[in-house]
């Protein structure tokens, strides 16, 4: 992967390609999550969706995007591990394809280069109106996380399984936080995301490189923002005691169980193929054990899965069930990760859970967001494993590893939400 | 095999019909890694009567489409998904209104997967012990979708347009309906709805149409599959009896949902699709973000980003819906009024606003071309007979006086329904 450096600041990957029918700009910005500051980059996020300088109101850029052939224009936090982003995303359809579509590519970039470079700002401070909108729109988002059982349990999970308070909270900060914000505090988060962030740039689509670079340097990018580069990888000190709550909720049907597992292998050993091939038989696809053997067989739960979060070192599990069932799934649930503890499974699901993963990662190449997200990733953690490399690593997994890989698990966290009786 | 260029888009659809009525529709795109493939019936959740070879009428409960998906799953000696998994194929199902469909895409071993997909879904295996086993699990599922506001949300809507309609029934239907379906319901069932002049095999991605039809082929002709009449009975639709409802929900905010029916000018194929275009542009020039009534809304904050139009036609069902989160829904609900009792002055001088659209929205069509999924799904195929492709032509086509003849149509006299979930 060629990484370019624009006007000394930003990080620049071009993936040129005819494969797709459109062109994707992706722009992140990325820092050590601090909570201080989380709810203030969301509010950043927010106001820069729907507003700039040239750009005043929601209707205004509504209608860009419209002349910009339908473009789709977005912007987004998330955390991986420690560090926490907001990117900026532009997609529109690629110029061969539309009549008239010439200007398109400067035109895209233009917009962007406003919309990140040019907010709506009245004396140091974003402007009020737009600022009272869009930080309602914000708290309601995050009261309706309450509305989405799932959601709401994984939440409350992540605060009882992290002992840093910055990893406790959610990408999208908290109501509270938000509630106590105020104009020229977020226009000040915003200059330090600006001038301070990791700014990473990525380009797909059928694109001349040195097209690409010329509209770039015209972007206000300042010197000084590759200043201090943050590894996004975390990991916590294994706890001893199990960390549970139990919650009741009035109006829910269905039960949901949580379970927080670390698995202590360092970002970037070998083992993490093991771990992924483990996660996949354990609760990762429809081959799985949990899917087989508790919902499959057993009926305990409609929907149960296990992920595995290269990011943090946490395996988390979760199902929704019946409120009379927690604890026979539970207990369920355990056995499964015993008998793969102990070798109890068969190498033809192992071969046909390998495929499919090596299946997954091919298809990838088949959708542009999968393709920049990949070459995100190869800036933010500055290692890259080639295609075969990466397909090899997972055929070499044998059992034995995917054995000694489950043995890793200490369970850390449980989060049952009941309903109330 | 007959190929359709479309030029501009520069892609080929490819299509063939078996003896045996079995329909194939092949998108090859030799530049993608993975290959999508789908097998559909066009019986849905809304089929509630049908009869064979002129003999009897036979009743469906609700949720049986649904149910028969899951249960063809499961044979006697095998898991039909497990397989596809031991193929390193990615398998799924999926029943709505008016299809059922199951679906793979993988990246190898594509032929023994395609040849699985017939298989499995040709060859039933109905037992009284999986029947009833499996009872146990969509009473999971449907639990599920019970806490699930947005779903109580559009199914309020439905029942306060449609009622007591199967359209306003849940697609799982109920424990209690699902009680009620028995193996021999189940078979009678496939060999009507599942025989091959009712199924379309689609696939989209990396293959050899020529390879793949011959596989398909053989694989058909070494199946004897008894052909017989199908009658499907239509719904007799009642009339709506009130114009506003209610429910109590577990939300943070009020969610609100307004529709309006058309009972008149029933549309059927391209010109059914064609109407959904322009609907969807017209509400855009009346309710879209680019327009002041959404901009004085969302300033106030009667109205944020959740808010939505849609237009659907679903075989005898056809309605404008609107949704949003809102305190404020007796506002909403009169701004959204005057702005159709006023339909004819907010378009007035719009034929440029109305260009603009179409091109963003012909733009919109060739951005979702990149999805292999999207291709095979997204189109109207299954009621209209119009695919991705054809929907994209059919945009580009549309003139504003299509919009004004619509925009008649829909909304004058209209009569808006309206259902609330409260907090």
């Amino acid at each position: 992967m060629k990484k370019t450096i624009i006007n000394h600041g930003a990080n620049l990957v071009i993936l040129p390609t005819t494969q797709f029918k459109t062109l994707h700009i992706a722009v992140d910005f990325s820092t050590s999550v601090d909570p201080k500051h989380i709810s203030a980059r969301t509010l950043v996020s927010y106001l820069a969706g729907v507003s700039s300088a040239r750009y005043k109101t929601q209707q205004q850029v509504a209608q860009k995007t419209i002349d910009l052939y339908g473009a789709h224009y977005q912007t987004d936090v998330f955390r991986i591990g420690q560090t926490h982003h907001v990117r900026f995303t532009l997609q529109v359809p690629a110029p061969t394809y539309i009549m008239g579509g010439k200007q398109l590519l400067t035109e895209a970039f233009d917009f962007l280069s406003e919309m990140i470079f040019n907010p709506l700002v009245d004396n140091h401070a974003f402007n009020e109106r737009v600022f009272a909108n869009e930080q309602q729109s914000l708290m309601n988002e995050l009261a309706s996380v309450k509305d989405d059982k799932s959601r709401y349990s994984m939440a409350k999970l992540r605060e009882i399984t992290y002992d840093k308070p910055g990893m406790c909270v959610s990408a999208s900060g908290n109501e509270e936080a938000v509630a106590n914000l105020n104009p020229s505090d977020v226009y000040q988060t915003y200059q330090n995301m600006i001038n301070e962030d990791t700014m990473n740039i990525v380009v797909l689509g059928d694109i001349n490189q040195q097209q690409i670079i010329s509209l770039l340097q015209k972007w206000p990018i300042g010197p000084h923002q590759a200043k201090e580069d943050k590894e996004p990888f975390y990991r916590q000190v294994p706890r001893v005691q199990l960390r549970e709550v139990v919650e009741h909720k009035a109006a829910i049907n269905q039960a949901m169980l949580t379970m927080a597992y670390q698995i202590n292998v360092e970002p970037f050993d070998d083992q993490r193929f093991a771990v992924m091939v483990m996660n996949a038989l354990l609760g990762g696809t429809p081959l799985s054990k949990l899917f087989m053997n508790v919902r499959e067989k057993e009926s305990l739960a409609y929907s149960i899965y296990s992920r595995w979060q290269h990011d943090t070192g946490f395996l988390t599990i979760a199902a929704g069930l019946d409120a009379a069932k927690v604890r026979q799934t539970d207990m369920m649930i355990q056995e499964q990760i015993k008998a793969i503890q102990e070798g109890d499974f068969d190498n033809q699901t192992v071969d046909a859970i390998k495929m499919s993963l090596i299946s997954d990662y091919l298809s990838q190449r088949d959708s542009p967001s999968s393709q920049m997200e990949v070459a995100f990733s190869r800036l933010l953690t500055r290692r890259e494993t080639s295609e075969q490399e990466w397909i090899d690593r997972v055929r070499s997994v044998t059992a034995d590893d995917i054995q000694n890989a489950a043995q890793k698990m200490s369970l850390q966290s449980r989060y049952i939400l009941l309903p109330e009786v | 095999m007959k190929t359709k260029h479309y030029l501009k888009l520069k892609e080929d659809v490819i299509t063939e019909t078996l003896d045996n009525g079995l329909s194939i529709v092949m998108v090859p795109k030799s530049n993608y890694h993975k290959t999508f493939a789908v097998l559909t019936t066009a019986y849905g959740a809304l089929d509630q009567e049908f009869a064979i070879d002129d003999a009897q009428p036979i009743k469906i409960p609700a949720g049986t489409a649904h149910f028969l998906e899951h249960k063809l799953f499961e044979k006697e000696n095998e898991d039909a998904f497990a397989k596809f998994g031991e193929l390193g194929a990615d398998a799924n199902a999926f029943t709505n209104a008016y299809q059922t469909s199951y679906l793979f895409s993988t990246t190898q071993n594509l032929i023994p997967a395609i040849t699985h997909l017939l298989d499995f879904v040709q060859t039933p295996y109905f037992s009284k012990q999986t029947v009833e086993k499996e009872q146990g699990i969509i009473g999971q599922e449907i639990q599920m979708y019970d806490d699930d506001p947005n779903w109580a949300l559009y199914m309020g809507l439905l029942n306060t347009l449609y009622p007591d309609s199967s359209i306003a029934k849940d697609i799982a239907g109920t424990r209690e309906t699902i009680a009620t379906i028995t193996p021999e319901l189940l078979y009678a069932i496939h060999s009507a709805f599942y025989q091959p002049t009712q199924l379309t095999l689609q696939i989209v991605g990396h293959f050899n149409p020529k390879e793949i039809l011959a596989v398909v082929k053989e694989n058909q002709v070494k199946k004897s599959l008894k052909l017989s009449k199908l009658t499907r009975f239509s719904e007799k639709l009642l009339p709506t009896k009130e114009q506003q409802a209610e429910r109590y929900f577990n939300v943070s905010r009020p969610k609100v949902a307004f529709g309006i029916r058309l009972d008149q000018n029933q549309v059927v194929g391209i010109e059914a699709a064609k109407r959904i275009l322009i609907a969807d542009i017209l509400n855009d020039l009346l309710f879209g973000e680019q327009t002041d009534w959404y901009q004085n809304l969302y300033s106030h904050g009667i109205i944020d980003t959740e808010f939505e139009t849609a237009f659907d036609i679903i075989k005898d069902y056809q309605y404008v819906s609107f949704f949003a989160e809102t305190e404020d829904y007796e506002i909403l609900t009169q701004e959204i009024q005057s702005q159709i009792d006023n339909y004819q002055n907010v378009l007035k001088n719009q034929q440029n606003a109305f260009e603009s659209l179409q091109r963003a929205t012909v733009g919109e069509g060739i951005q979702k071309l990149n999805s292999l999924e999207s291709m095979a799904l997204q189109g109207d195929d299954v009621l209209f007979g119009t695919n991705l492709f054809d929907k994209i032509e059919l945009l580009q086509d549309l003139t504003f006086d299509d919009i004004l003849v619509t925009a008649d149509k829909i909304y004058r006299n209209a009569t808006l329904q309206r259902f609330v979930l409260h907090k």
